[in-house]
């Protein structure tokens, strides 16, 4: 009874409080590194060769206009003459087809995005559709001198890039065709039908009634896009490109996709182009530039030789951690060997176990030699 | 009860420095001495009460809290706290108010609910009734209301409620029996003598009409020491002034044996008592590795506030160019622009310091708390520690100091009831070469055992059987046991064989062990009555001998002889004494089979002693008693003139036989010691008990071995050489050796000549601890003295006072190589060492719980340290080990990301991940996986710790938290965050990762940083993960998959209590991209690749005994290993 009483204080036996769970040990044996090694190797390999040779198919054209788009870059320096027109044509020589989707976009260098506040200058409210005059969030940019609120409000928004690129194609010496441009597809499918709304109102200009425009933008937010009504207010494509911000101060947007009709329906065939460009935004006041990119993409995105080089380059560093490896493994079994040899002579055969050897043997480094 | 403690304060506070004064008076029974006697300066004394709690009601909450925020840690997160309320920062308050308000609350809890149970344990103890008297009554009262002066009864088997003045006992002598275990440890019984005057004071009316006072010296922490007089006022002469010493003195914490009652009166109270004196206050311990994690979180500190600084100057750089600090899209505010350029700058750098504050965690103060709390439950629960005897499992105290115990580099034990059992045995006995052991005792049928050497006779002959008695007579009669009274109180009208049932009692255990065993053997010893011993023979007859004199024990002649008259008036002369003492004075007898009985038994470890005879005719007899005599009355050197006697006394001797008792050790001590000495351990026995008792028991433990070359460093030896000498000899001795040989790094293994065992005692010890004269070469001693002791394998301390343990223990914490020290023990002779060294260790004990209460841990038995060392502290230390780089590492891949992309980001202190994944990386994404491999991992098996205490030497020294591997870590983790961060960058820049053309921003950037960074993080841990049981799997998977639902739930829907949606569809875009999924299983690899290589290539070219012992186990199991197999299979064999 006594004994029962003392006993009732002793722990539960259960693998868990025992510490003595099943447990399968990781052991780095030589066999199965070998063989991860030698496989991870080999896979890389393969990803390399297999990127760098897709890679090769992306084509890529970019033409920097900062500067050479008339006098428009020392006019754009004066804020003061925000709202005058200045444009100009690019023309330049397509040595090659660019076959399949072809992308159009433009790249700014040295703008942050990415700025704490300029990224936190906006308003998610507004964005959305629910509250046009929840400027909140928007500092510096939240209402205009009069107490206007603004729409879209905040420092993104305001400096939305606002040049106008038309792609034409010199069909012979005399005619030029605009290339058809597709406007559509080019935010996140979530961005355009949850992220942004405009504001419910039977038309758009209604629906902005009450704000004003951002103070750098020459038209309202529901006059984007003449062209297509549907693309106006917040649901404006290239506004929404424009809100996501780019993680690094060089960066591309994607402008528009080629429509494949016509003569475009294989891509851009090669041959004599010109960009006609309304250059309103300034990029060399804040020492910056810009250009407009056309590339093609494949199914790894537009450049994967990075990825492609290093898969290789990881590739190879791995095989050849696994030959120095083996050959260390070699020479290991090798002194094993010698030990056992040692331990055979000495104690004869049987007498002892491979363990045991090991131990002595790795424990009296006199017996090396 | 507080305004008590308020009470005592304000009048302590009160009193002031003048009033203290060098001794104190006290007015026995509070009367005013008779105007006219010296004027005495009046005092306040604090009242009885004990206070071991550390915090009040009122005063808790601050104290706790400055406690707290003490730590460098809370602090710290205090700060950043502050800041972040203060100023504008990308991340918000909650995200570090919230862990740290966790925390604090937490742990104060669990500090408060301890500090409960220690008011609790104190109120119980100052709540116990005691006697005292007041106007001629006995009245009972609370201990706690005891004060100085008042005038305490204690009964039979009481504890003395304070230090008090012996007045007088129910004995007629004026003595009484006490025994000190619980305070020195010794559990023998020592007579303390009441103050002559008032010895006759029997009843409470007599004791009551005491007039008189005491004058003594202020409460100090010596236990043996006391200087004071009583003046007793008589009412026509003059006072009686009588001098006191210790021995009139009993201590709190001692219990009353022996004695029906006593009377005293109280001189000392309270904390103001020698027991509680010698008590520590008990400090926060820290560990090893809590001390190093401070050191490296001080380092962190310093590369955050680097990073900040070097952030806000380069920030201030780039932006000195106007197109920078404000370009047109990004304009200030015109606050802003009004802003000081300094406080800007300030704010800035505050801001970066927020920003980038999660390298230092406040999960990992969580994570290392939980750990040692929940880790902590793996030693209650262990059923090998649980001891089924007294049904008492391991207790945890405190879990601060689990890892603790795998560090332990010196242990101090104390002996009795830790290493033995504190109870002596009488193992057996040899006469003339004839071996007896007492194992059955059929009514005094001796059944000789014939194991022994030659002796195999069983039918004795006459002259042998007559040796045989002489002998049992000489056990008998050769000894001071006392009789426990009960046998009086019965009367002589009793059978005598109820005789058998008596108790004995003495200062000696062993001769209690010895006459017990003699009972067993069939001769009984009853009493000492008018000057006659009586013993009963075989044959149940009474015989008498009168008692003529007694040659007491002293330590230097290391024996003891009476001098007997029998019955038949033939006087003899029986000693008893240690071998070395003995056989030199024997002319006649077996000595040569004795000797080698006696040598054999010691080397068992068994306490042996010798016995001789001599029968002396009247005539030597007279002599004798003449040289006693003359010895005696001397004045001057009568010590010596004794010493001399008996030397004269004690020779020509006939030897009889020798004994063997036992100090049964605990079960396994000796295995315990030799595996914790393989282990790398140092263990020291600390004893306040007699050294050649604590010599016998460390040769039974295998602390000393036979080849061990004793040291002694005793009063003896520096009475007859100076200090200075002696220890200039032995470490002249010691470091020969140890120079002409190279120290063996297995020192504990190595059973060569030359091992060493010091020896050393309480008073030695103090002159080497006391600060020297000249002041100029103070300390030198300690200094030789450690060097003597780093040099010897083991150490044997005795006739050590409890304060002197807590010296010893110090001294050693605070040598040069600043050790790690356990100590062990059972008594509250112990306490003050056990909460002195790194880990105190109690042992769940006989003499109270005192030890194991104020212990950082409990054990039941000695024996269970090495389990709990070896195992438990081993795999406690490499878990926390992990854990802290792994923490330090982790966040190193979190944020140096982080700090890069400001380089990218003008500076502008914009975070590259989302507020949740910032504020859920380290609370839940990787704090699991961690956790569990800080509880659950085994790098080897339970078994093989246990087998094999060697592999405690490799995690030595704090092995797994040096400098270099902490650089290692912490290096890993900068690779990481930069094959994470320049890996995705490449990725990013200038190319379209979609196949639809469209682009990432930048939080899509940032969450493919931090996906890369969670797999890697975790699989890191999962490759370091040995013990994969279906709970690490089912962690460390489910994680990375709860990352995954958290990220598409987080991005899934536009919640609405934000005020952004910037990680909408962000973490299922990045995924729906082909090149995105490339990236991330290529920068996993990548960053994964250089810790395997280098963990393979250092187990193959560098193994460490572990990683031997774990490739030698899993060959092992996997195959039936002989040289055989071997030559058949290749390679099996692990890296």
């Amino acid at each position: 009874m006594e004994h029962q009483n003392l006993l009732s204080r002793l722990p539960d036996n259960t693998a868990m409080k025992q510490q003595k769970l099943p447990a399968h040990h990781l052991q780095f044996s030589a066999q199965k590194v070998l063989t991860i090694f030698f496989g991870t190797g080999l896979f890389c390999i393969f990803m390399g060769i297999i990127l760098i040779l897709s890679s090769r198919n992306v084509q890529e054209v970019e033409i920097n206009y900062t500067k050479t788009c008339a006098n428009c870059a020392e006019m754009r320096e004066n804020a003061l003459n925000f709202d005058k027109q200045c444009s100009c044509s690019i023309p330049f020589y397509l040595p090659y087809r660019m076959e399949g989707n072809v992308f159009m976009y433009y790249k700014l260098y040295g703008f942050y995005q990415n700025l704490y506040r300029y990224m936190l200058s906006r308003s998610h409210n507004q964005l959305m559709g629910k509250d046009v005059m929840d400027v909140q969030s928007c500092a510096p940019f939240e209402v205009s001198h009069n107490g206007t609120p603004i729409a879209p409000c905040g420092a993104i928004a305001n400096s939305m890039f606002n040049d106008t690129i038309i792609l034409l194609y010199q069909l012979n010496s005399s005619i030029h065709i605009k290339v058809p441009m597709l406007k559509s597809g080019l935010t996140w499918w979530t961005d355009n039908y949850v992220k942004f709304q405009n504001p419910y109102s039977s038309n758009l200009s209604n629906a902005f009634a009450g704000t004003t425009k951002p103070p750098n933008w020459q038209k309202h937010i529901h006059e984007l896009d003449t062209n297509d009504p549907g693309n106006n207010g917040f649901l404006n494509e290239d506004f929404i490109v424009w809100m996501r911000t780019a993680a690094f101060p060089t960066f591309k947007k994607l402008y528009s996709r080629l429509h494949r009709i016509h003569y475009f329906v294989a891509g851009l065939p090669s041959g004599n182009y010109t960009f006609n460009i309304s250059y309103n935004f300034p990029v060399t006041r804040f020492q910056g530039q810009k250009s407009v990119v056309l590339a093609t993409l494949t199914w790894s995105g537009s450049n994967s030789l990075f990825l492609g080089l290093t898969y290789t380059v990881t590739g190879a560093l791995v095989w050849l951690s696994t030959f120095v490896l083996m050959a260390i493994h070699l020479m290991m079994q090798k002194r094993k060997s010698r030990a056992k040899e040692w331990i055979t002579k000495s104690h004869g055969p049987g007498s002892l176990t491979r363990c045991e050897i090991m131990d002595r043997y790795f424990n009296k480094g006199a017996w090396t030699d | 009860m507080d305004c008590g403690r308020l009470r005592t304060l304000v009048r302590r506070f009160c009193v002031g420095e003048e009033n203290w004064v060098d001794s104190r008076t006290i007015y026995v029974g509070h009367k005013e001495p008779p105007p006219g006697a010296e004027a005495y300066i009046p005092q306040r004394y604090p009242d009885n009460r004990i206070v071991s709690s550390k915090y009040t009601f009122w005063n808790f909450i601050p104290k706790n809290l400055f406690e707290q925020f003490r730590r460098i840690a809370n602090f710290y997160f205090l700060i950043i706290f502050l800041v972040q309320l203060i100023i504008d920062t990308p991340t918000s308050p909650v995200t570090s108010g919230l862990p740290l308000f966790f925390v604090i609350t937490v742990t104060a809890i669990k500090q408060g609910y301890e500090d409960w149970l220690r008011h609790k344990a104190d109120s119980a103890m100052n709540q116990c009734p005691v006697h005292f008297i007041q106007h001629g009554k006995l009245v009972r009262k609370q201990s706690r209301k005891l004060r100085v002066g008042d005038i305490v009864m204690v009964k039979e088997d009481e504890t003395f409620p304070c230090d008090l003045i012996f007045l007088s006992s129910n004995r007629a002598d004026g003595t009484c029996h006490v025994t000190t275990a619980s305070l020195d440890g010794e559990s023998s019984h020592k007579t303390h003598y009441a103050v002559q005057d008032t010895k006759g004071f029997h009843t409470e009316e007599d004791v009551d009409g005491l007039h008189a006072t005491i004058e003594c010296e202020q409460p100090q922490p010596d236990l043996y020491k006391f200087i004071g007089r009583i003046n007793v006022y008589n009412d026509q002469s003059d006072p009686v002034v009588r001098p006191l010493g210790s021995e009139n003195l009993l201590l709190r914490g001692a219990t009353l044996k022996n004695t029906e009652r006593i009377f005293g009166v109280a001189i000392y109270t309270g904390m103001e008592t020698k027991m509680a004196l010698n008590y520590q206050s008990k400090s926060q311990k820290r560990s090893a590795v809590e001390k190093s994690m401070n050191v490296f979180l001080v380092v962190y500190l310093c590369i955050l506030i680097s990073k900040a600084l070097v952030n806000t100057v380069l920030k201030y750089v780039w932006q000195s160019q106007p197109f920078r600090d404000e370009p047109w899209y990004n304009q200030k505010t015109e606050a802003e622009r009004q802003r000081n350029l300094i406080l800007r700058a300030f704010t800035d750098f505050l801001a970066f310091m927020v920003l980038f504050n999660y390298i230092i965690p406040v999960s990992m103060y969580v994570t290392v708390e939980m750990q040692k709390f929940l880790g902590s439950y793996f030693l209650t629960w262990d059923e090998d520690m649980f001891d089924e005897e007294t049904g008492e499992g391991p207790l945890v105290n405190t879990s601060d100091l689990n890892e603790e115990l795998g560090q332990v580099e010196y242990i101090f034990t104390d002996k009795t009831g830790t290493l033995t059992e504190n109870n002596m045995e009488f193992k057996e006995c040899c006469i003339e070469g004839h071996v007896y052991v007492p194992h059955v005792i059929c009514n005094g049928q001796v059944l000789p055992n014939s194991s022994g050497i030659d002796m195999i006779d069983s039918s004795p002959g006459a002259c042998s059987r007559e040796r045989e008695e002489l002998f049992f007579r000489a056990l008998c009669l050769c000894h001071t046991v006392q009789v426990k009274d009960d046998d009086q109180v019965d009367g002589p009208g009793k059978s005598p064989d109820s005789g058998k049932s008596c108790v004995y009692i003495s200062s000696s255990p062993d001769e209690v062990a010895l006459v017990e065993g003699v009972q067993r053997l069939g001769f009984t010893y009853l009493r000492l009555k008018d000057n006659c011993m009586e013993i009963l023979n075989r044959d149940n007859d009474i015989e008498r001998f009168e008692l003529l004199d007694v040659l007491s024990f002293d330590s230097v002649r290391r024996r003891m002889s009476v001098i007997v008259k029998s019955a038949t008036g033939e006087i003899y002369l029986f000693c008893k004494g240690a071998d070395s003492s003995i056989f030199p004075r024997v002319i006649e007898g077996k000595v040569d089979q004795i000797r080698s009985r006696v040598e054999r038994n010691a080397v068992e470890g068994l306490r042996t002693l010798c016995v001789a005879y001599k029968r002396l005719v009247p005539e030597e007899y007279e002599g004798a008693c003449q040289l006693l005599q003359a010895a005696k009355v001397a004045l001057q050197d009568r010590e010596k003139k004794l010493a001399e006697a008996y030397e004269q006394i004690e020779k020509d001797l006939i030897l009889l036989g020798a004994t063997a008792v036992e100090d049964r050790l605990q079960e396994k001590a000796a295995d315990t010691i030799e595996a914790l000495q393989k282990a790398g351990i140092k263990v020291w026995v600390l004893t306040g008990d007699k050294m050649e008792t604590a010599a016998a028991t460390c040769y039974a433990c295998k602390l000393f071995r036979r080849g061990t070359q004793l040291l002694e460093l005793t009063t003896k030896k520096i009475e007859e050489q100076s200090l200075h000498d002696v220890l200039f000899e032995l470490s002249k001795t010691v470091l020969r050796c140890s120079g002409s040989l190279t120290r063996d790094s297995f020192s504990g293994l190595s059973t060569d000549m030359h091992d060493y065992g010091l020896i050393i005692d309480g008073a030695a010890l103090s002159l080497i601890m006391k600060p020297r004269e000249d002041g100029s070469s103070s300390g030198n001693y300690r200094e030789l003295f450690l060097e003597i002791c780093r040099n010897c394998s083991a150490v044997l301390c005795c006739r050590m006072a409890p304060l002197q343990k807590a010296q010893i223990v110090k001294l050693i914490k605070f040598s040069k190589e600043h050790p790690i020290t356990l100590a062990i023990g059972d008594g509250a002779n112990d306490v003050s060492m056990i909460l002195e060294a790194h880990v105190g260790i109690g042992v769940i004990g006989k003499e109270g719980r005192q030890a194991a209460r104020n212990s950082d841990y409990a054990i039941p038995k000695f024996k269970h340290l090495k389990k709990m060392l070896l195992v438990h502290g081993h795999f406690y230390y490499i878990r926390i080990a992990e854990l802290v780089q792994y923490f330090f590492y982790k966040n190193v891949c979190f944020i140096f990301p982080q700090f890069l992309y400001q380089f990218f980001c003008g500076f502008s202190q914009q975070t590259l991940y989302d507020t949740a994944y910032l504020t859920l990386y380290n609370i839940s994404f990787t704090s699991l996986p961690i956790l569990l491999y800080s509880l659950m991992e085994q790098h080897v098996s339970v078994d093989v710790l246990r087998r094999d205490p060697t592999l405690y030497r490799d995690i030595a020294k704090n092995a797994l938290l040096r400098w270099r591997v902490f650089v290692y870590w912490t290096f890993l983790g900068v690779f990481d965050a930069l094959v994470f961060f320049f890996g995705a960058y490449f990725m990013f820049e200038n190319t379209t990762v979609t196949s639809n053309g469209q682009m990432f921003g930048n939080w899509t950037f940032g969450t493919l940083v931090f996906t890369v960074m969670v797999f890697t993080v975790t699989l890191k841990l999962a490759l370091d993960t040995h013990y994969w049981t279906w709970i690490n799997h089912f962690v460390i998977w489910g994680s990375l998959l709860f990352y995954v639902v958290f990220s598409l739930l987080w991005g899934g829907i536009i919640w609405p209590f934000l005020s952004y949606q910037r990680m909408y569809y962000v973490f299922i875009h990045m995924l729906s991209s082909g090149p995105a999924w490339l990236g991330i299983v290529l920068l996993i690899t990548v960053s994964l690749l250089p810790d395997v290589l280098k963990k393979v290539l250092c187990r193959q070219l560098w193994p460490t005994a572990t990683e031997r012992t774990q490739a030698r186990n899993q060959c092992l199991s996997v195959e039936q290993p002989t040289v055989f197999m071997l030559s058949q299979t290749a390679s099996g064999l692990s890296f």
